[in-house]
């Protein structure tokens, strides 16, 4: 009975790295391609670890050939701006479209909610022409002009704000409180566990988007990280050592927010699941 | 009142997703390019329908479709199961998180990691092969095994959301189902599917729904590396809306494959909505 028991655990864990196993091994071997000189990349047997751990001329010729640093800024406003807009505008939403009754609520509802369903890639043409004409490619307000809100984040705040109790806001509208009022200063304190949820997965979201940047940029300097590895690898097609460190550079801001704010993520994730 | 705290974000909508989509349903039936429009009616659809690359293209997806939501589905499942049964929390949550990890990385980075792996002559994949004794691979430079390759790569991205979803749900299910089943005598295995199973049924669905969705939009991955080769192997859907519209400036055509690709997402969708309303009685 207990040997049957030790190799059920074995068993266990057996499975379990091995799965572990294939989703870290891309990512370390990325890592370390990163560090290898171009004979050492295409170095018959294969080479596993680079003979230089320190080895930073890859990171310096991506550096030096794209201006990354500052895709990487424009990743983050664009990611910053859609998080802050996001916020404000889906918790205004979810709050009137849970605590309110109006004329029409539920059918807006089912309509921002269809959105769910439309992929971008379905408005990408029009919007494209739309932004043109506005002479908003290649501006920042272009850029993010898709990511500002997402129909997710209006149905998810509805249900954070659905879990308020009424009582609440009755109280402090017999206070005499105003309507703005209680939303900031009641209503909002009660929800950060779903704001900073929302704001944890639109950040990401916004950051790894691709197509969209793709459509409204032409300029180099106006690249977001997405777009920009896209045209590094580009020119340095098979040129694996410099890939795989342009790579690395743009997966560094969301990996230190992810180690950071892991349970988050897993809590957002899970959350993102039940219905 | 209410209604004023909706205001923005319905304007926003309004704006930004509602009018661009009718004005794609409304083009769809113009021939849109910069020679100018004219309009064509259900002769715009007909073009499509009849034009054997959308079909090639359909089938493309539908491929990509039929390898990756399986593999995922399943693959998560097993690995969410065996997650479950770890009774350290601190190790359940390090592997968690471990299998989360590619959610960090963008498509594009994702793309072109796996392609470095792939590659036929210097990747680490043929490699391992070689050192087998097994016949090295094309990967994404074959035609046959162009499709099965980005399945690998969406497999291997999706994995860990997955993974998260069912676990949680799995242990949202009251333990005390499983200890009346073994007071019972019921066998794991037993209880895995006649009890495990049906409970987590919603969750499961919800992910079916979520892979084929996420497999049918496929574009970054195979736009980033094969660009539709080689010779249309990869051209999914998608990659064939962004060339009509922005290689080719058919802006008409490309809304009407728009158009088509959002009524097979709605009817996906649809599936799920009744799926889901099947509510598991405890």
């Amino acid at each position: 009975m207990q040997l049957r028991l030790k190799i059920q655990k074995v068993f266990l864990i057996s499975v379990v790295t091995l799965g572990a196993t294939f989703i870290l091994f891309p990512l370390i071997w990325m890592f370390l391609t990163s560090f290898k000189t171009a004979p050492e990349v295409l170095r018959v047997p294969l080479a596993f670890f680079p003979d230089n751990f320190f080895n930073f001329e890859n990171y310096k010729n991506v550096l030096e050939q794209q201006p990354f640093l500052r895709f990487i800024l424009n990743s983050m406003l664009i990611s910053g701006l859609s998080l802050v807009v996001s916020l404000i505008l889906c918790s205004m939403a979810g709050y009137g479209f849970s605590k309110f009754t109006f004329w029409g609520k539920e059918i807006l509802f089912f309509l921002i909610l269809s959105f769910l369903i439309v992929p971008i890639q379905s408005v990408v043409v029009p919007l494209f022409n739309w932004v043109a004409r506005l002479n908003l490619i290649d501006t920042f307000i272009g850029l993010s002009l898709p990511l500002l809100t997402s129909a997710f984040g209006v149905f998810f705040m509805r249900q954070a704000m659905d879990g308020v109790p009424k009582d609440y806001i009755e109280a402090a509208r017999i206070d005499g409180c105003s309507e703005i009022g209680i939303f900031f200063r009641v209503v909002l304190p009660m929800v950060k566990p779903a704001l900073s949820t929302l704001a944890i997965i639109k950040f990401m979201m916004s950051w790894n988007e691709f197509l969209w940047p793709l459509v409204s940029t032409n300029s180099t300097k106006m690249k977001v990280v997405t777009v920009g590895l896209y045209s590094y690898t580009n020119m340095y097609f098979t040129e694996y050592h410099l890939v795989t460190a342009a790579a690395v550079f743009s997966l560094i801001p969301t990996l230190l927010i992810f180690i950071t704010f892991q349970k988050g993520i897993i809590r957002s994730v899970a959350l993102s699941g039940i219905k | 009142m209410g209604f004023l705290f909706t205001l923005p974000a319905v304007l926003y909508f309004g704006v930004v997703y509602f009018y661009p989509f009718l004005t794609s349903v409304l083009m769809s039936f113009y021939d849109w390019s910069p020679l100018g429009t004219k309009f064509i009616g259900i002769n715009a659809y007909q073009a499509v329908l009849s034009d054997p690359t959308f079909w090639h293209t359909v089938k493309n997806s539908l491929y990509l479709m039929c390898l990756s939501v399986p593999g995922t589905v399943i693959l998560a499942l097993i690995f969410a199961v065996f997650l479950y049964s770890i009774k350290s929390d601190r190790s359940r949550h390090t592997f968690n998180i471990i299998y989360l990890l590619p959610y960090v990385v963008s498509l594009i980075a994702a793309s072109l990691i796996w392609q470095w792996l792939f590659d036929p002559n210097y990747g680490v994949l043929n490699y391992f092969l070689g050192l087998v004794g097994l016949p090295k691979l094309g990967w994404l430079t074959s035609e046959s095994q162009v499709i099965p390759s980005i399945s690998l790569v969406n497999i291997w991205l999706r994995l860990g959301f997955n993974v998260t979803i069912l676990l949680s749900g799995l242990q949202t299910i009251p333990t005390d189902f499983y200890e009346a089943a073994m007071i019972d005598g019921a066998s794991n295995t037993k209880i895995f599917f006649k009890i495990t199973l049906p409970l987590l049924n919603p969750q499961i669905i919800l992910v079916t729904i979520n892979e084929l969705i996420f497999a049918a939009k496929s574009f970054d991955q195979i736009y980033a590396t094969t660009q539709g080769g080689p010779a249309n192997a990869s051209r999914v859907i998608m990659l064939y809306l962004y060339d009509t519209a922005f290689k080719w400036f058919h802006f008409g055509k490309a809304s009407v494959v728009a158009v088509f690709f959002c009524l097979f997402l709605l009817l996906i969708s649809i599936m799920q909505w009744l799926f889901l309303r099947k509510k598991v009685e405890y």
